[in-house]
């Protein structure tokens, strides 16, 4: 999962990407308004927090640009001062969740895990696929019952993979999701990951389609 | 209709009394001196003419003594002490003179004269006419001198005056008459423009229409301008009370997330936040009461609260009933309704088990607002404390700020409303919201 943080202040901004990469997320990071713009517009997200008070463009005007140019991630939004009318305007601006300031990091992660979930479709916070269950909250999977015990680059391709279960999941759209932008992307190190979670979870599970990507089969 | 001193429909109406007084007084005196002098002018043709007529009757005999010629037909020189009289003097002695002088002789002055004023023989004033005149023949000194009346010209006079008097009054009545409703007609516009200044306060209408007289068009203009000015004002206010929450919020944030979980410093940030929130909401919300010309209908703004709290809604499958009574609105501005009406339902939300329903009333220029949930509901106990300021019930509930019932209660409060808790039929909490109401729409230019 990649996200778009757009904060002007650097020591939250931090903070949220810490947060949210311990989150099983890849993060890019903007200052403002103009870049997260930018970003947001050309590169692929699964998910946008924004900050409604940015320099260079306010955060309102960022969001309508998106819409408008028809970006359609789910975009959370955060306000400082949190009284209703921000909301109702970022809501309106295509808005999808908000946290006002200050609030707790985990308590944006764990939203911020509930507007993907829900955006690639899924009602319920644990996601069924086979014998896998994913729950998004705890961003923890298990196998039949029992934890799996994966490293943090697994993780995010089997939550990946657990999201858009049963279609075809291209190399350059799982490093899309993978990588943040400064990220080296690299094909080889997926297959050899992909490879790793085979034995990790079973094999079958997933299949290689040859030239095109990979398929996470819910009935094995 | 009794009008204060200073207002200018009096002070109108009482300066075109003063003048109209003024002017209706000299013309009084000018008509009746005009009058006065045709009427005398008439007494002195009278005896004008019998002067001249006992000029040319008048003889010198042969012992040279003066005879008077045949005597003035007219009857009032007959009758005794009438105040028509003539006499004819020769060197200083009378020689003829009307019968009606009796056994008097007149003594007027001896120069000639001409609309003179004299005494008769009772005592009474007379018009006088004399002449000195020669005759051939003759090297005496002549005169003739005729009388009339003063009393006729003064009663000819009174008979005259008192129809004048009553016409100009009359006139004067009708000029009042006439200044009152020029006042009226020219003040009614003034009465227009105070007329739709009080429905701008009502919350009725948003800006002056334009006047019909063009005077007062300017004024409008500037009202309107003004107005204007003080929406730009407050909203630039606003924008700093943004900015200045953006500015301590986001270190705040970054401070609180700084802190190791266990830190007692979070319960200082959470007090902090609130402190900040309060006055800067404080700050934003004193002024709008002030803000003329306010009318936000209630439906859209329950719309737009329902799209923000759409995520938890569907999360938790809860039913959305709403009652609204259509064309509502509140005499007031969108943030504050939007505030009052979105911690109400996002509370409704967070308890509810199944359902929740908002219902919106109009009654007697009052907003009713309620907003139900089948939540678990609160004891009298605490629905008296949750409303009070920084109350938190919620400790045990899902994240939140706590405030949100002590926010709707000091907006509404604000506002000249006020918030009522008790038990929902539903089951749970039944919030009753009142607030001053707009007028209908339709109102709005009548």
């Amino acid at each position: 999962m990649k996200c778009l943080i757009v904060e002007d202040d650097p020591t939250l901004s931090s903070q949220l990407a810490a947060a949210m990469r311990d989150g099983g997320f890849a993060c890019d990071v903007a200052a403002d308004g103009a870049q997260g713009e930018y970003l947001g517009a050309t590169e692929t997200y699964d998910l946008a927090i924004l900050d409604l008070g940015l320099p260079g463009m306010p955060g309102i005007e960022v969001l309508t640009r998106w819409r408008e140019n028809g970006v359609g991630m789910p975009v959370l939004i955060l306000t400082a001062r949190g009284d209703w009318s921000d909301k109702v305007a970022g809501f309106r601006a295509g808005a999808d969740d908000y946290a006002v300031k200050p609030f707790r990091l985990e308590e944006v992660v764990i939203r911020a895990q509930t507007l993907v979930r829900r955006a690639a479709g899924h009602a319920q916070a644990v996601i069924k696929a086979g014998p896998l269950r994913l729950d998004t909250q705890l961003g923890v999977i298990t196998r039949n019952g029992l934890a799996l015990k994966l490293t943090g680059f697994e993780t995010r391709i089997l939550t990946y993979l657990i999201h858009h279960q049963n279609r075809v999941v291209s190399r350059s759209e799982l490093s899309d999701h993978l990588y943040d932008s400064a990220a080296d992307r690299d094909f080889k190190s997926i297959e050899v990951v992909i490879g790793r979670l085979r034995k990790k979870i079973g094999e079958g599970l997933i299949e290689t389609r040859r030239g095109e990507g990979y398929v996470l089969r819910s009935q094995a | 209709m009794i009008l204060p001193r200073d207002s200018i429909r009096a002070r109108l109406i009482g300066l075109a009394a003063l003048l109209t007084g003024v002017a209706l007084l000299a013309g009084y005196l000018a008509i009746a001196a005009i009058l006065d002098d045709f009427i005398t002018g008439r007494f002195d043709a009278e005896t004008e003419a019998v002067a001249d007529a006992l000029i040319a009757g008048a003889v010198i005999g042969a012992d040279g003594r003066l005879h008077a010629g045949p005597a003035p037909a007219d009857p009032r020189f007959q009758i005794p002490l009438s105040g028509w009289f003539w006499q004819l003097t020769q060197d200083g002695r009378v020689v003829a003179k009307s019968p009606s002088l009796f056994d008097n002789v007149l003594n007027p002055p001896q120069a000639d004269f001409q609309g003179g004023r004299g005494i008769g023989p009772a005592g009474e004033p007379l018009r006088v006419a004399r002449h000195g005149f020669t005759l051939p023949d003759s090297t005496s000194v002549l005169a003739v001198t005729v009388t009339a009346p003063q009393a006729e010209i003064d009663a000819a006079m009174a008979r005259l005056r008192g129809p004048l008097s009553v016409s100009l009054a009359v006139l004067g009545l009708a000029l009042a008459a006439a200044s009152v409703l020029q006042v009226a007609a020219g003040l009614s516009s003034l009465d227009r423009l105070g007329h739709d200044l009080r429905r701008i306060r009502a919350g009725q209408a948003e800006a002056l229409p334009l006047p019909a007289v063009a005077e007062l068009r300017p004024v409008a203009a500037e009202i309107n301008a003004l107005l204007e000015q003080n929406r730009v004002v407050l909203a630039r206010a606003r924008d700093h009370v943004g900015n200045l929450a953006h500015s301590l919020k986001t270190p705040l944030a970054a401070l609180d997330n700084a802190l190791p979980a266990d830190h007692p410093g979070h319960a200082l940030v959470a007090r902090m936040d609130r402190q900040i929130g309060w006055h800067l909401r404080r700050a934003r919300s004193s002024a709008a009461p002030r803000l003329l010309g306010q009318r936000m209908p209630v439906a859209p703004v329950v719309q737009d609260i329902l799209l923000v709290l759409g995520g938890p809604i569907r999360e938790t499958g809860l039913q959305v009933e709403l009652r609204l009574e259509p064309d509502l609105a509140f005499a007031g501005e969108r943030q504050d309704l939007e505030e009052m009406i979105g911690n109400l339902v996002e509370n409704a939300v967070k308890w509810a088990a199944t359902r929740i329903r908002i219902s919106a009333r109009g009654r007697d220029g009052q907003l009713q607002l309620l907003v139900e949930d089948d939540g678990p509901g609160m004891s009298d106990q605490d629905h008296a404390l949750a409303l009070t300021r920084g109350a938190r019930l919620d400790e045990s509930g899902p994240p939140g700020t706590g405030l949100g019932l002590a926010i709707v209660v000091d907006l509404a409060g604000l506002h000249g409303g006020g918030l009522a808790l008790d038990r929902s039929p539903l089951g749970g909490l039944r919030a009753a919201l009142s607030l001053p109401a707009a007028p209908p729409a339709g109102t709005r230019h009548g």
